[in-house]
């Protein structure tokens, strides 16, 4: 470097100053910072060749920009528009699968008359003179179909007319089909969640998904073997008891999640399009109905949670209470006076009614809100129904809230306030989250430990003797009530037409799951000698679902000959006692 | 005095732009190899994601209980032949040859040796 830049000042510097380079004092000063100048200029432009080079060699082989990172970070994953949804153990609901879909574009389309002719055709649902006079327009894109099966898109395909094309698609399918649509939903043609679960968490499935790349599958509570055993033994019922619809609850006691949730009729969530309205109707969260005689339980729970009834109490059942315009009478009077027990498993109304007036219209108000019934069910579905609670609550409401008659929930909700009174007395939410356990969060009592024993007691009393005798599976120790309620007609109640529901615990020693099962309208059958109150439609099927369901939950069926850590409860009647769980 | 520098400086340019020119080459090779092989494994992705569709299509409990019922001669299994696997006693091994005692039915034992790996499905078996 010195070496060329000392021939280069002597070439061409004039030379005077070559002279003056043996100079001495300021003179050479001067020159010596001239030199120090050029060796900076020379370090700079040498920096800035390394740097090109050191760029060139880093493009080659890397590749241009940042497109070769893209090319890395991208892995080929498949972008699935939405996320998927998992039952409980594992099993697919619903996913994405890519689908074509045929678009065309008319200024391409050289015959239309003949391409309409051949497409329609080819695919059911595309009409030709609507096809037409879409080809005949002067746009640039129009959709023909969406959606076609990999044979439809071959035979387009095979067809060569110019002007038409795919564009690829996600659609969402549901393996398992109607089993779980009421509660999974459906999504509409552009992906958007319209019902259900893919309605409400819309959002966490759909466009979230979209943004921020690939999403975690969605796990549902439920579990599809429990839901096809109650959708089974429902549909079952139905046909044998020609009733007009059905709707069952699979709920797990200390949890709340929603292990099964059905309704019937349902639809192919595939061919929504086909699918009555009533169908789509989901009877289990969405419909509220008067429960009739299951809300005893409540009633019962109030009672001995503040001390207004014990068990050995007695009640005046004699004659039929007249409120008004009312009358509230029983079904199997007895005609004498009951005690607490016998209240409970002979359905008596009377009983309930005498019972509900002693703790008063206020505190069964708070008793029913805490324990959930008169809010809506905080269910990640978006058809959940809305109770119906007497404003407002007078006597007469107090007196007939106690039968479960002036009042409609959702047997979701009934089936979680009995699990909230049976666990134990802890208060729990429905949810169809799996491990959404919302008893690990803060503990909400609702009635003390004592009485939820004393509750237990009573519906396992009521299926070894009382009304829901047909529920009994050995082994696994089922307590549980039947509720009768008659359908509100143009002119009050049809006698006729009743709403049949079950509701049971089991095992009763430790509940670990809640069965809620209820029939709109059962016609009585031979074999049920021409009945179709509960207890002789609705409890069989609770017992056919705990049997079929409870080896797939886990529970353990304990010594199965029937004799169990036995209990007495004392019936108050002469001369006789009842082994109950 | 030059000359050697000037010669191994051009000695080395013509290797760089050799060994830049391979290497970019080989760049390109392996880019269009990796891009060949995303698409490979998007569309195995694909295909996994419709086989799983099928599978749990294929295994819908209603299907299932359809195939059940027509294929297979068996009935749900009655309560009282389930049991934990800590209830029940230990066999006891004869001495002499070292047989065990009599073979269990191979359908109850079936069932109840399931359930030794998982309970839940040994039963979901038996039962459809």
């Amino acid at each position: 470097m010195t070496g060329s830049y000392e021939q280069i000042s002597e070439q061409h510097l004039p030379s005077r100053l070559a002279e003056s380079v043996r100079l001495e004092g300021a003179r050479k000063q001067a020159v010596e910072t001239g030199r120090t100048r050029l060796v900076l200029v020379a370090a700079v432009f040498a920096f800035a060749f390394l740097v090109l080079a050191g760029r060139l060699v880093h493009l080659s082989s890397i590749g241009e920009g940042g497109k070769g990172h893209l090319a890395l970070s991208g892995g080929g994953e498949i972008g699935l528009a939405r996320a998927e949804i998992l039952d409980r153990n594992g099993v697919l609901l619903a996913s994405d699968l890519g689908t074509a879909s045929l678009y065309a574009n008319p200024r391409l389309v050289l015959d239309a008359a003949d391409a309409s002719a051949r497409i329609s055709g080819l695919l059911p649902g595309v009409d030709r003179s609507e096809l037409f006079s879409k080809l005949s327009t002067s746009k640039r894109f129009v959709w023909v179909k969406r959606h076609l099966t990999p044979r439809q898109q071959y035979a387009v395909n095979a067809l060569g007319l110019p002007g038409f094309a795919f564009l690829e698609e996600q659609k969402r399918v549901y393996p398992q089909g109607s089993l779980v649509g009421h509660i999974v939903g459906y999504t509409g043609v552009d992906n958007r969640g319209l019902a259900g679960i893919e309605k409400h968490l819309d959002e966490r499935l759909g466009t979230a998904a979209r943004n921020g790349g690939a999403q975690p599958p969605l796990r549902l509570s439920l579990d599809v073997r429990v839901q096809h055993v109650l959708r089974h033994q429902l549909s079952t019922a139905m046909e044998t008891y020609q009733a007009l619809g059905a709707a069952g609850v699979v709920l797990d006691a200390n949890s709340g999640e929603v292990v099964a949730s059905v309704s019937l009729p349902d639809f192919d969530p595939h061919r929504i399009d086909k699918a009555p309205d009533a169908y789509r109707f989901n009877r289990a969260s969405l419909g509220v109905y008067e429960m009739g005689s299951t809300f005893k339980i409540f009633t019962l729970a109030m009672a001995l949670e503040h001390g207004t009834a014990d068990l050995a109490d007695s009640i005046d059942a004699r004659k039929p209470i007249r409120v008004s315009r009312f009358l509230i009478r029983d079904d199997h009077a007895k005609e004498r006076w009951l005690s607490v027990p016998e209240v409970f498993i002979y359905s008596s109304n009377i009983g309930a009614a005498r019972l509900a007036l002693d703790v008063g219209a206020e505190r069964q108000r708070k008793f029913l809100d805490r324990i959930g019934l008169l809010q809506k069910a905080p269910l990640e579905i978006s058809e959940v129904g809305q109770p119906i609670a007497p404003d407002p609550w007078r006597k007469v409401s107090t007196m007939t809230v106690a039968f479960g008659h002036g009042i409609a929930v959702s047997p979701i909700q009934m089936a979680t306030a009995v699990a909230s009174l049976v666990n134990g007395g802890i208060r729990v939410y429905p949810t169809l989250m799996a491990g959404n356990a919302s008893v690990t969060s803060a503990q909400e009592r609702v009635v003390s430990e004592r009485t939820s024993q004393t509750l237990r007691r009573l519906l396992r009393l009521n299926v070894v003797e009382g009304t829901g005798t047909k529920a009994e599976v050995p082994g696994y120790f089922v307590g549980g009530k039947t509720g009768t309620a008659e359908k509100v007609g143009a002119n009050g109640y049809r006698r006729r037409a009743l709403r049949s529901s079950f509701i049971g615990v089991f095992p009763t020693s430790a509940p670990r799951y809640v069965v809620l099962v209820m029939l709109d309208e059962p016609k009585g059958t031979k074999e049920t000698f021409g009945y179709a109150t509960a207890g002789w439609t609705a409890a069989p099927v609770v017992g056919q679902v705990i049997k079929h369901a409870a080896p797939l939950l886990g529970v353990e069926v304990d010594s199965p000959d029937g004799h169990a850590p036995s209990e007495n409860v004392d019936l108050g009647r002469k001369g006789r006692q009842l082994a109950s769980f | 005095m030059m000359r050697p520098l000037y010669i191994a400086a051009f000695v080395v340019a013509v290797m760089l732009t050799y060994g830049l020119y391979s290497m970019k080459y080989e760049v390109q090779r392996l880019e269009s190899k990796l891009l060949s092989l995303q698409t490979e494994l998007r569309s195995e992705r694909e295909a996994v994601q419709v086989l799983r569709a099928e599978w749990s299509y294929l295994n819908s409990p209603e299907r299932l209980q359809k195939l059940a019922a027509r294929h297979l001669e068996l009935t749900p299994v009655s309560l009282h032949r389930l049991a934990a696997l800590d209830r029940l006693p230990l066999k006891e091994i004869l001495p002499d040859s070292g047989k065990r005692g009599p073979e269990p039915n191979p359908s109850a034992s079936k069932t109840s040796w399931n359930k030794t790996s998982s309970r839940n499905a040994a039963i979901a078996d038996g039962d459809r």
